[in-house]
């Protein structure tokens, strides 16, 4: 499916609002949804997020202007969403009835067992999400939006709304992170010089 | 992608292998976003004029009281002798409760002005025992402290006239 430009959305949002949505939802309703899961890890709040980005985007298709591509503006309109959400559940100390289940997991190790990967891969693919769920959001974002989405710094400065240097700060220190937890869990595989080490 | 480190990109590869699928169609998701869009707008109406009015509670209670009298509970303004001052009704003030709840009940995003005014308005409900309403009216757009002001005017209990507190505290 063609990518569809800052230029083409405006254009289709001056001549018809809900065909916009429309347009927006079929070319990046599972993008966004991805994102959304990645950043939340859990899928019932993912739907929700979704669907509340996707009604900003329509609240605000008269201001958008084309100058970041649909794709970034909606992630950006996501992130905020996850960000809002998060700070809201806070501030009314209110947490999810199935985090008990601790619903991460289940749900990565769903898609992860789903998944046409090899065993050992399923097991990495497990440890690192569990890992990413233990970053704070902003750096969890940064890395999925660098290492997942492969997003130059530039656009992930302004999906988070913060400098560039900022988003390599968030991106690298998550990754410290990430791979000091991983190192730890993982054991020592000898390789050739030069093969992979997953 | 030059400058990450390659053994940081193979790391997190699993990362990528995985992808998340929703579980409903595009025109479930369509008309779920749809008919959400509708009832946000519903409530968005009824928010701005609640509001306006909790806001003109907070100042005139405030002002009654000689300010610094906020804590917590900012729900509990909404009592029966503060709205029989202002020459509210008992329809009006059950009115106002039930828009206060359903004010802070209300799941929405943060970036129109109402949002931001509710959001803020929360403030009240942390822990900061003393919030001057003076200063919080003032931090608002003109178009609402005017609002609020008109309203102000209506209820007619002041002995100076009211103007702009654009400028701070002592012109009311």
């Amino acid at each position: 499916m063609a990518e569809l430009t800052g230029e083409e959305l405006v254009e289709l949002a001056r001549l018809n609002r809900d065909q916009a949505l429309e347009v927006l939802v079929r070319n990046y309703r599972r993008e966004i949804y991805d994102l959304c899961v990645r950043i939340s890890g859990n899928a019932t709040e993912a739907e929700d997020l979704a669907q509340e980005t996707f009604i900003k985007a329509y609240e605000n298709l008269g201001k958008f202007r084309g100058e970041a591509s649909p794709k970034t503006w909606l992630y950006r309109i996501a992130f905020n969403q996850s960000v809002s959400f998060k700070r809201k559940m806070k501030r009314w100390r209110m947490t999810r009835v199935d985090d008990e289940n601790d619903i991460f997991e289940t749900e990565i190790a769903l898609s992860v067992e789903s998944s046409e990967l090899a065993l050992e891969r399923k097991d990495l693919a497990e440890q690192a999400f569990g890992e990413l769920k233990n970053l704070p959001v902003r750096q969890r974002t940064a890395v999925i939006l660098r290492m997942v989405k492969e997003l130059s710094y530039a656009e992930i400065a302004r999906i988070m709304g913060i400098s560039v240097g900022g988003a390599k700060a968030n991106v690298h220190q998550g990754i410290r992170k990430l791979r000091e937890a991983l190192d730890d869990e993982q054991p020592v595989i000898e390789t050739k010089p030069g093969a992979l080490l997953l | 992608m030059n400058d990450d480190n390659a053994r940081d990109r193979e790391l997190l590869t699993p990362l990528r292998e995985v992808h998340f699928a929703p579980d409903s169609d595009d025109h479930e998701f369509l008309s779920t976003v749809r008919h959400r869009v509708t009832v946000r707008r519903h409530h968005r109406t009824i928010r701005t004029s609640v509001v306006s009015s909790l806001a003109v509670v907070v100042l005139i209670v405030a002002i009654v009281n000689q300010s610094n009298l906020f804590g917590p509970e900012y729900g509990q303004l909404l009592n029966e002798d503060n709205m029989a001052y202002l020459g509210w009704t008992d329809d009006e003030l059950a009115d106002v409760t039930t828009y206060y709840d359903e004010l802070f009940s209300f799941d929405s995003g943060e970036d129109d002005l109402t949002e931001r005014i509710s959001s803020e308005m929360s403030i009240l409900f942390d822990d900061d025992p003393i919030y001057d309403p003076v200063d919080y009216l003032a931090m608002y757009d003109d178009e609402v402290q005017e609002q609020v002001l008109e309203q102000l005017k209506e209820f007619s209990i002041f002995d100076t006239p009211i103007e702009s507190p654009s400028t701070g505290r002592g012109e009311i």
